[in-house]
């Protein structure tokens, strides 16, 4: 699954500790949920979105060469 | 994130857990010594030491720390979850693996061989497994 969250996080100036202790995760999780090694559950997936005032949908989409 | 209700929560397991596992090592280590196994007593307790060390570190500098170590102090999250439970599966798969290895290759091998190589299989396999995926996920 692509997602768009490394550039509305450096968008944002935050660096990835950052983001990790607004979102109550390791840094390492938001490395993994940036570069697609990891995809976030539901909950998690709500909380990104949150916190940058969008929904899943704008910052998660389908990789279609994965699928 | 921790609250301060779920902090005090947890520095109380810590210190309750610490009190167990300091009474269970002591409770092992003294029958062990009537036994006569004083070996054995030595390494129950130099281990039993060393546990108690790595958990109170865990519980200390975990919370910023690598993978393994938040989950040792209960700081995972839900990615971190995931890899440990499992490292506990292929941990688990791998001690009956060698359980059945030990019973048909030396079926009348020492008991503490035995032990020995399903306790290390396990260790060793749920390492190898949490250092792999929390490198590759």
């Amino acid at each position: 699954m692509d997602n768009t969250v490394r550039s509305r996080r450096e968008a944002a100036g935050l660096s990835q500790a950052s983001l990790a202790e607004a979102l109550g995760v390791s840094r390492q999780t938001v490395n993994s949920i940036e570069t697609g090694r990891y995809d976030p559950s539901l909950p998690l997936a709500f909380a990104i979105a949150v916190h940058f005032h969008t929904t899943i949908e704008e910052i998660f989409h389908v990789d279609h060469q994965e699928s | 994130m921790l609250t301060t209700k779920n902090r005090r929560k947890t520095i109380g397991g810590a210190i309750g857990g610490a009190i167990g596992g300091m009474a269970a090592i002591t409770a092992i280590a003294w029958i062990a010594r009537a036994r006569g196994d004083v070996g054995f007593a030595n390494g129950v307790i130099a281990g039993g030491a060393a546990m108690i060390l790595f958990i109170a570190t865990a519980l200390a500098f975990g919370r910023r720390g690598p993978s393994f170590l938040r989950v040792a102090g209960g700081f995972a999250d839900e990615r971190e979850r995931i890899l440990a439970l499992g490292a506990a599966a292929h941990g688990a798969l791998a001690m009956v693996l060698a359980a059945c290895g030990f019973a048909v290759f030396w079926p009348n091998g020492p008991a503490i061989a035995a032990a020995g190589a399903v306790l290390w299989s396990g260790l060793l396999a749920t390492a190898a497994s949490f250092l792999i995926r929390a490198l590759r996920n």
